[in-house]
């Protein structure tokens, strides 16, 4: 047995000997009140008040243990009184938002990214239409020393084609590999360079379509 | 009635299954709109329990000595006992806890598990295992400062 276990040990067996306060014995709820409280049928601060009263009374202590023993469980919205009061929080954050987004004017800005754009990270120079047969995706190129890896997937993020250390700017993806793409599907495509000094950006993802 | 009676009432178990049923003949002769579920034979049950617990606490001292086997039984008339010496410091030194680190381990102290005071205390898990540990390394300081505790 723990050091702790003992110790509490000790002090319930003392807590159970202590002479009782005849103010206690003289105030206990009504035993259908306290089955009540025990039941979380009570609000929050009735409830309070009588487990208040069971933690100085032995007695009631114990008939609070044989309530439980019952079957008296709290449910569970007795069991949560911080639920309406999160609703309640929740509410006031939903109304002020919407005031936020109807009443304050928006000025023409371009997006804001939570990080800036890497300049090392490669753009597309392919265009948004492409032959199948001459399935060409290229990127600006960084610097020399540079390799690349290329990723081609469906909208619905299923992979088609993977391709690493890609050393030149420029990947010629095989024609078998759209097989299965419908004419006018759009695909995701993405580059990842790994630059000379072993440092890994990730362009932005691009929408291409075979013919 | 005799799987919950507590153990200081075990003796008194076919009594108090009488009492219950007298309760609940009564309650039925008098017109009570209370329909016979198990739910409230239940409710007649504890209430019948509880009477007798409340009603052998506050016996007279007069009365046999198996009245006493209630725990936490006053007894004024012997010098006190070290655990009851330590409970009465306890006693004391909760009431200077904060209140719901009071409760927390006041129900530790009666027995009650972590996921029992939760309940009780309507918070989490948690939360009620946060308070008792608190409030127990408060206690322990008092508890030493009243030198109740190595």
């Amino acid at each position: 047995m723990s050091n702790l276990q003992n110790e509490v040990d000790t002090l319930a067996r003392a807590f159970a000997a202590r002479s009782q306060s005849p103010a206690a014995l003289t105030q206990c709820p009504d035993s259908d009140l306290l089955f009540e409280a025990a039941s979380g049928a009570l609000d929050h601060g009735r409830r309070m008040k009588i487990v208040d009263h069971v933690t100085q009374c032995a007695e009631c202590a114990m008939a609070w243990r044989l309530a439980m023993d019952l079957g008296a469980r709290p449910t569970a919205r007795a069991n949560n009184s911080w639920t309406p009061r999160l609703a309640l929080a929740a509410s006031v954050v939903v109304a002020a938002g919407l005031a936020a987004h109807f009443l304050i004017p928006v000025k023409d800005q371009q997006p804001q990214y939570r990080q800036p754009a890497d300049s090392s990270a490669p753009t597309s120079l392919t265009a948004e239409k492409l032959a199948r047969d001459r399935f060409l995706l290229q990127w600006s190129a960084g610097p020399a020393g540079s390799s690349y890896t290329l990723r081609l997937s469906t909208t619905q993020l299923a992979p088609l084609f993977f391709e690493q250390d890609i050393t030149t700017s420029r990947f010629l993806v095989p024609a078998s590999v759209l097989t299965n793409v419908e004419s006018g599907q759009q695909l995701l495509w993405q580059v990842e360079i790994r630059l000379p000094d072993g440092r890994r950006v990730v362009s932005d993802t691009y929408l291409v379509t075979p013919d | 009635m005799r799987r919950v009676c507590p153990k200081s009432l075990a003796q008194e178990a076919e009594d108090l299954v009488q009492e219950s049923l007298i309760r609940l003949f009564t309650a039925r002769k008098l017109g009570s709109d209370n329909q016979v579920s198990a739910g409230y034979l239940k409710k007649v049950a504890y209430s019948a329990v509880v009477d007798e617990i409340r009603r052998r606490r506050r016996r007279p001292a007069t009365d046999s000595a198996c009245d006493f086997e209630i725990e936490a039984a006053p007894d004024m008339t012997s010098t006190p006992a070290p655990d009851t010496l330590l409970g009465n410091a306890l006693e004391t030194c909760l009431q200077r806890l904060q209140v719901d680190r009071q409760r927390a381990l006041t129900l530790h102290l009666l027995g009650y598990s972590g996921t029992e005071v939760a309940g009780i205390l309507g918070c989490n898990l948690k939360r009620a295992e946060n308070l008792t540990l608190r409030g127990l390394a408060q206690l322990r300081e008092y508890l030493h400062e009243m030198g109740m505790w190595p």
